[in-house]
């Protein structure tokens, strides 16, 4: 199963090369309201949505992974304070150096600096977050 | 047209190449839950690294070094790919990473888990989740001092 995962992790980081994700300045240009507006990003989701959805929907009807095994069904879960928290400071963060974390993992061997620290300083806000986690069922996911 | 704040692919020929990049995210994601039977974005597979059970971990471990040194590679063999022309300083891509990582624990997924999976299987939270992602790194992007970006 390694390998499988390399594979992915590989295949994963050449699009989001190949999409300029790995730009941030392509990733900040998406958000921008004026005539600067940089519609690549959204291209990307559009191209990653195209294959998501029906292979995620074949795979729902399936209900078995290719090795015959039974697909782990989430929890339903409703929305709350932690999701909205946690959605709002990472959109701040996002727009703040257009680096979310694919992108992160994907520059920092790429020997710009800026990879270098974006993946530095993701690293410290999932250690920040976890290590202080309040003990909880729900968090278990 | 040559918008000013890209880098290498400075031409619309990116936005015909964008959905075929996309095409390998969408795959790779859903090739990873055909697999191993649980869906996982990329802020969740660091979180996997740290807490996951040992099968997790090693998978997690894999997929994010296939990640790191495909990015690598790639970096080194195409020019100019992966640069930064965006005129953010150091300090906006630590500090912004830092939120990142915090903000996409918190909310249980980033724009992979959320974005493409996540939507995927019309989820709520997942809805919810990007478009707060989009309102606040807009509200960000529209309040930066240089006036978004470079």
């Amino acid at each position: 199963m390694t390998a499988v995962g390399f594979v992915a992790g590989a295949v994963f980081a050449a699009g989001l090369v190949l999409a300029g994700a790995t730009e941030p300045g392509v990733v900040l240009g998406a958000f921008r309201l004026d005539a600067n507006w940089d519609p690549q990003l959204w291209l990307m989701f559009a191209g990653a949505h195209l294959v998501s959805i029906p292979a995620t929907r074949w795979l729902a009807r399936r209900r078995r992974t290719l090795r015959g095994e039974p697909l782990h069904v989430l929890p339903a879960r409703s929305i709350d304070a932690r999701l909205v928290l946690g959605a709002l400071v990472f959109g701040a963060g996002w727009g703040l150096g257009g680096v979310c974390p694919g992108p992160a993992f994907a520059t920092v061997a790429s020997g710009h600096g800026f990879g270098v620290l974006a993946f530095a300083g993701l690293w410290v806000g999932i250690v920040l977050h976890d290590a202080l986690r309040p003990r909880h069922p729900i968090s278990r996911s | 047209m040559v918008a000013p704040h890209r880098g290498v692919m400075a031409t619309n020929l990116s936005l015909l190449i964008a959905p075929l990049g996309g095409t390998l995210l969408g795959a790779s994601l859903t090739f990873v839950t055909a697999m191993t039977g649980r869906g996982a974005g990329i802020s969740g597979m660091a979180g996997a690294l740290l807490s996951g059970d040992r099968a997790d971990r090693a998978f997690a471990a894999a997929f994010l070094t296939g990640m790191i040194i495909t990015g690598g590679v790639l970096a080194a063999v195409v020019p100019g790919v992966a640069v930064d022309v965006s005129g953010r300083p150091s300090i906006a891509f630590l500090l912004g990473a830092v939120l990142v990582g915090w903000g996409a624990r918190r909310a249980n997924g980033c724009t992979s888990g959320h974005g493409i999976l996540g939507v995927s299987r019309t989820s709520a939270r997942s809805f919810v989740a990007i478009a707060l992602f989009a309102l606040a790194a807009s509200i960000v992007v529209a309040i930066w001092p240089a006036g978004g970006a470079s």
